[in-house]
Order: structure tokens, then sequence, then C-alpha cells
């Protein structure tokens, strides 16, 4: 600091200068990064999401050394197509990406702006690129993650929806290093959206399918999610979310559910859990942690 | 004592904010500690019709050196004491005045260790001007973010093209909090005054 100042007097360095240094070493980057990549690597399943992040890394890191000894650098393109159904875990991992490429200096801010096709579509003609501007100004250093993106261009010709990806390709040229666009939707939209779309194709050199979880994972999320709420499952209470967790898988809610359904049952259960320990008034340390069969069980659905 | 810091680009309003938030508080003389950017302390008392006279002026970098407020604020039954520091205004580049400088200097400093930052921006001349925000707002910007306690105060709001400046101040600094004030009209006091003493 004292350093920083003393350019700052004699004329080496201006103030902001002074401030960008001072923000960068603040950061201490390398803790900052282990702790996003260890946030991933904790996530259930998604392993072929972890091992791609491992290789953009890699490739981001090595870019860098060769372009400080002035070698031709690839630019770096990360723009993103993400899909799967609800609940696998797409926008937790865009939310970790956006840490990640700001510890690595992809992305100035790092944040996550959500948004879906009532966010960027107007009501009347130059409407739309407008709304689309702004969520694109929203977004400037950071992620911005559109949500069921096919649905932009559903309705035809007359759509505004087409505006929006108009904008949106206008965007990603203008902002190019500062801007990282996420396409995230069910699989079989997705892919119909791009085939009709073979210009965005290109534009989003990574696509990443998040695929249903198994019963396992969704087990092992469940206990995850207990945890870290302290709570944890009796024997019987495993018991009961198997049977829970194969009931809603045979009648297809699981699949429009995931991770979401499992957190729904969990917190429904520690709810339940209140209500029985109001009624018994036991209340030690193991009874408040406990979730039993009880808890989970005997619901009406979802 | 806890220490806020005023700082902002110059001509932002940051004497004047200093001035009549003090007078808001109730302080009817005002007694300044200069501290110089050689070194020393220099009192003077004023009130506040002579400190707006003497200290506030329309033609930049009328402060070059940190000037201090000792305030006291009732809370409840009891009194919080604090310091308000009017700094030297940021102009990014290498300022060639080095008095400038060594004034700058001082306000990095304080930028880092007071307690509470006030970034006083002039509402109006962004609103007349969509494109003033720099480097150095967003330089101070992600250190405010990184930082914490740092509040924003959108300042002329008695300005007609304020209104607009505060939208894209809010825009622009969309993670940190911004209160619109005048130091002319006193608009925005009792919030400031509010989250001043949440955070002291």
């Amino acid at each position: 600091m004292e350093e920083l100042l003393a350019k700052v007097k004699r004329g080496e360095l201006g103030v902001e200068e002074a401030l960008g240094q001072l923000n960068r070493k603040d950061q201490t980057p390398t803790l900052a990064l282990q702790q996003a990549k260890a946030r991933l690597n904790s996530l259930v399943g998604l392993e072929n999401v972890k091992k791609l992040v491992e290789e953009l890394e890699a490739f981001i890191v090595i870019q860098k050394r060769r372009q400080q000894v002035a070698l031709a650098t690839e630019p770096l393109v990360l723009h993103m197509i993400f899909s799967g159904s609800p609940g696998t875990g797409k926008t937790t991992v865009a939310r970790i990406l956006g840490e990640l490429f700001r510890q690595l200096g992809v992305l100035p801010k790092g944040h996550l702006v959500e948004v879906e096709r009532a966010d960027l579509v107007g009501e009347y003609i130059g409407h739309t690129a407008q709304k689309t501007r702004e969520q694109i100004r929203r977004a400037l250093g950071g992620i911005l993650f559109i949500d069921e993106a096919y649905s932009l261009a559903r309705g035809g010709e007359k759509d505004f929806g087409k505006e929006a990806i108009d904008t949106l390709v206008k965007a990603m040229e203008d902002h190019k290093d500062q801007l990282l666009l996420i396409l995230a939707g069910y699989e079989t939209e997705m892919e119909g959206f791009l085939s009709t779309n073979p210009g965005l194709r290109s534009r989003f050199p990574i696509q990443i399918k998040f695929p249903d979880y198994t019963i396992m994972q969704l087990e092992a999320i469940a206990e995850k999610m207990l945890s870290e709420r302290e709570y944890k499952l009796s024997k019987d209470g495993r018991a009961a979310l198997r049977r829970q967790l194969v009931a809603a898988s045979l009648s297809g809610e699981l699949a429009c559910g995931n991770a979401r359904l499992v957190r729904n049952l969990i917190e429904r259960a520690i709810r339940k859990q209140a209500v029985r320990l109001m009624q018994t008034g036991s209340s030690s340390r193991e009874e408040l942690m406990l979730i039993t069969a009880g808890d989970l069980g005997g619901g009406e659905g979802f | 004592m806890r220490r806020t810091a005023v700082i902002g680009r110059p001509n932002a309003g940051k004497t004047a904010f200093t001035i009549s938030f003090a007078t808001y508080l109730g302080f009817q003389s005002l007694r300044f500690v200069k501290q110089t950017v050689e070194g020393e302390a220099v009192e003077l008392e004023l009130s506040q019709e002579a400190a707006a006279a003497s200290l506030v002026s329309p033609t930049p970098h009328k402060t070059t050196s940190i000037q201090a407020l000792e305030l006291e604020c009732a809370v409840g039954k009891g009194k919080r004491q604090f310091e308000l520091l009017d700094t030297c205004g940021l102009v990014e580049g290498i300022h060639p005045e080095r008095n400038i400088r060594l004034a700058m200097a001082q306000s990095l400093q304080l930028i880092k260790d007071a307690d509470l930052v006030l970034h006083v921006i002039d509402a109006a001349a962004v609103g007349r001007n969509q494109d003033s925000f720099g480097v150095l707002e967003e330089e101070l910007a992600s250190w405010g973010e990184a930082r914490g306690n740092y509040l924003l105060l959108a300042n002329k709001m008695d300005l007609p093209a304020a209104r607009a400046g505060l939208a894209a101040i809010q825009s622009f600094f969309s993670a940190l909090p911004v209160i619109a004030t005048s130091a002319r009209t006193g608009q925005g006091f009792k919030e400031v005054k509010k989250y001043v003493l949440r955070i002291l």
C-alpha cells in the first residue's frame, strides 16, 4: 500500500491504476479459485461438467502463458449451451462458472443474470431490442443465462423473439470480452432450436448435457442437503426416501424435478419433523437432528 | 473514533455535502481540522455560512487536503461520535500538480482505511452525459463491493438533469447501495444518517 501511495505521489501511477492494483491484489485469486472448484467438485454426479471445467481452466491458463511470451493465442469463445431437465444443476453450475471465470480473469465480474423470454421480448416494434439490450447491459462483465432459450424462436416469423436473438448475437460480437452467454433448456427442444438456427450452433462452441440424476445420486443429494442443514436420516428414513424416489421415478415426476424435487421432499420432511417433535415434546440433540420414515412418508404427492 | 470518508470526483459536491450534513445533524459552528499533505494539522472554526462560502467553489480541486469534522449524533438516550472526512477529488491519470497528487494519495489511503466510505457523484453531470463513468468508477465499484460499507450518494438531485443521472448511477453501481441526495435542499440526509448510524 505504501509503495502504491508513494508512486501516486511521485506521479508514476494514476489513482485509478493504484486502485486497480489494490483490487487485483486483494482478491487472493488462488484461494478463491480453489474454493469455487471445490464447490463444483462437491456437486453430486455431473462428471462431464467437472471434466470440461478442468479442460477449460487448463486452456485458459496456457493461453495466458502463451500470450505472455507473445505466441499466437486462440480467442476465448466460451458461450455455452446447457441442455437438461429442470433440477439437473444448470443454474448452479452456471453460477459457479461465473465465479471461476472471474478468478481466472476471463470475466471482470462473474455475476449471473438469469433471464427468460419475458425479460427479453417486448410488446411492440422496437421494444424487444431495447429490453434485450437492457438485460445485456446488466450482464456485462458476467454471465447472461437464458432459460428455456428455444421459446425465443417460437411463434413464427412475426414473433419478436427473433429480434431478441439478433440483438443477442450482435451483443456477443460487440462485447466479446465482457459477456458470456449461456442458453439453457430441455434437451430435445434445445436440439430443435439449434437445428432451425444453424448460425447459432457455431457461436456456442461449448455444449454440455445435464443428464437426469439416478436414484442413487438423488439419495446422495438428499443426504448432502440434510447434512448442510445439520439433519440426518434414520435407517427407516433412508428406506422411506428411496421408496418415495422410486415411486416418483415410476410416475415420471422425477424427470421433471430431479434435485428440485428432492429439495422439496427434504424441506417438507423438516417441517413434519418439527410438528412431530412439538407433539411428543422430546428435544434431545439427537432427536432434533433425526428425520424418520414418518417425516418422509405419508404425504400426498410432492 | 469511527471514520467516514467522503470521496468522489472533483466538483461532485463533497465539501458542500459535508457542511450541510453537519448542519443537518444540528451543528451551528463547524470545527474543521485540516490535515495538510505536508502532515500539519490546522484547525479552523467556521459558521455554516462561512464554511460554505470559503470552502465550496465551482472550480474543481478546491479541497486539497483532508478536512475532518468531528460530529456526534443522538442515538436513543446516548450519543454516537464519528469523524466525517472531506477529501480531495479523484481524477484519472497523473495530475501535473504535485500538491493534488499528494492529496489524492491521502484520499486513497482513506478509501482503504475508513470505516465507511461515502462516494459522492454529481448526478446532474451524469444525467447530462451518460458516458461520464470511467475506469475510476469501475475500480472504485469493485473496491467498494469487496470492502463493503460503501455507500453511493447521487448528489445535486435539486438539478433537473439529476433524475436521469440517478438511474444511470443505480444501474452502473448495481451491487452497491445508492441514496439520492442534495446538499442544497437536504434531500436524502435522513437516509444517509440512518445508514451511517447503522454502520458506525
